[in-house]
């Protein structure tokens, strides 16, 4: 196995490991966690998965998900906007629920592809990942809360300002 | 010779050794070390990209190959190996230019003739590429990767005949040429033979299990076998290829166009069309699930079966 010294020149996209390494997990376990506890449940255990891996791309993900989450809320406001004045008869807040699972699931999807390349190295390098499933049942138990809390938080505030 | 430029001079023939092997990593990581001797190297870097390419490491590859230029921007070698990573990024224009630069500063660099080649191939541009891929002959007359790469060039424009006619020639110069063997493998292929076909494949993969020509023959085979397993190979080709955020969309989309598809379906009153829908959704997410683990297993059983060169 390769083995790194504090010496050694590094190439960019190697893991820089930090005080998170023990956390790190399978990139395809926060994916899962997407299905089992919700868009903002996976996108924080990416974050996490991230610096634990010490992703080269680590930037670029964190990116990508305020992207998400900003993206989120638009689309949100956008459609409860267009429902409320009735613009297209028939629009309901199922298609909200569609459009909002579907654009959330491509910073999840994207974050995913980039850290399996972290991840390979990571495990090349000698790394041990963490088995995600506790992580992930805990998720289900959770991820549902903790996306209502934050949803209800960000709406109380947006119509606190708006008001 | 003073003692660091002798122990750097060892470790590019040990990274020479090893990347001919087809041992990547191991060069890869002889490289670093290497580097971390004398990271000023221009020609280190760029040979690092070039490792670095056939290891799929394509941010790492350009990186390191625009360090190595930047260093060294007289070296035809530099530029060489910016193009390989341009290629390997699919910025085919670039690449083009870069081989173009090595080429104005050596125009005997017969490997810059034969990458420019395959990218004008890849471009569409098969006249040129027959152009360089004559001129690279002309300066290395019995360089197997060159005839290969004519007669993949001749198989591309549908030619079997010459296409064999040069994959011959290339294993009767080295009868253990991995590109030849998957070329002739490819050609065997199309005349529907087979069984000679991945015969050919397996032999390839002999001098390197890892070959991704061979295990992409293979996989065409296994694919050409079986229609439910060609159907995934073709549809898993066309969604991978290119970067992942092309794949990403397009798995978003397919996954828009189905729910809302529903949707519209049930609001409108056409319930039974939604079930429909919903069903075959549910056969395409089990087919994608099962399908690749099947496949995979076939195509594990076949290499199971082959036997590696000591060499490897």
């Amino acid at each position: 196995m390769a083995s790194h010294s504090a010496t050694m020149y590094q190439i960019i996209d190697e893991p820089r490991p930090g005080a998170l390494t023990r956390l790190a997990v399978n990139p395809f376990w926060p994916l899962l966690g997407f299905m089992f506890g919700g868009a903002f449940f996976s996108w924080v255990w990416s974050l996490i998965n991230s610096l634990a891996l010490g992703s080269p791309t680590r930037l670029r993900e964190l990116f990508a998900i305020l992207c998400g989450f900003v993206g989120y809320f638009l689309l949100l406001f956008a459609m409860s906007f267009l429902i409320n004045l009735q613009v297209f008869e028939g629009l309901t807040h199922q298609y909200t629920r569609i459009l909002l699972v579907g654009f959330s699931l491509i910073p999840s999807y994207y974050v995913y592809l980039r850290q399996s390349a972290a991840y390979e190295l990571f495990e090349y390098f000698g790394g041990k990942a963490l088995n995600g499933i506790p992580i992930l049942l805990a998720g289900y138990f959770v991820g549902s809360k903790f996306q209502l809390a934050v949803l209800t938080a960000v709406i109380n505030g947006v119509s606190l300002w708006t008001r | 010779m003073d003692p660091i430029n002798n122990a750097v001079a060892r470790l590019i023939e040990k990274a020479h050794r090893q990347s001919n092997y087809g041992d990547v990593n191991s060069a890869i990581d002889t490289l670093r070390e290497a580097l971390s001797i004398e990271p000023d190297n221009g020609y280190l870097h760029s040979y690092l990209a070039v490792n670095l390419v056939s290891a799929r490491r394509l941010a790492a590859a350009h990186h390191e190959a625009c360090t190595g230029l930047s260093m060294e921007p007289e070296d035809p070698f530099a530029h060489y190996a910016l193009g390989l990573s341009l290629t390997a990024k699919m910025q085919l224009k670039k690449a083009a230019d870069s081989y173009r630069n090595c080429l104005a500063l050596d125009p005997e660099f017969a490997a810059a003739y034969l990458a420019l080649a395959q990218v004008q191939s890849l471009l569409g541009q098969r006249p040129a590429a027959l152009e360089n891929l004559l001129k690279a002959l002309e300066l290395e007359p019995e360089d197997t990767d060159t005839i290969a790469a004519l007669g993949q060039w001749h198989l591309s424009g549908g030619d079997l005949k010459e296409a064999k006619h040069h994959a011959e020639n290339a294993l009767a110069i080295e009868p253990q040429h991995q590109e030849s063997l998957v070329l002739m493998g490819h050609i065997l292929l199309r005349e529907n033979r087979v069984e000679e076909a991945r015969e050919h494949a397996i032999w390839a993969l002999q001098m390197d299990a890892s070959d991704e020509q061979a295990l992409y023959l293979l996989s065409s085979i296994k694919a050409r076998k079986s229609v439910l397993f060609g159907l995934w190979f073709r549809l898993n080709s066309w969604i991978a290829a290119g970067e992942g955020t092309r794949t990403t969309l397009l798995l978003v989309v397919g996954y828009l166009i189905f729910q809302l598809t529903s949707q519209v379906l049930e609001d409108t009153g056409n319930g039974q069309w939604a079930s429909l829908v919903n069903y075959a959704w549910l056969a395409l997410v089990l087919y994608s699930w099962v399908g690749p683990a099947w496949f995979h297993k076939k195509v594990e059983e076949e290499i199971k079966t082959v036997t590696l060169k000591p060499s490897y």
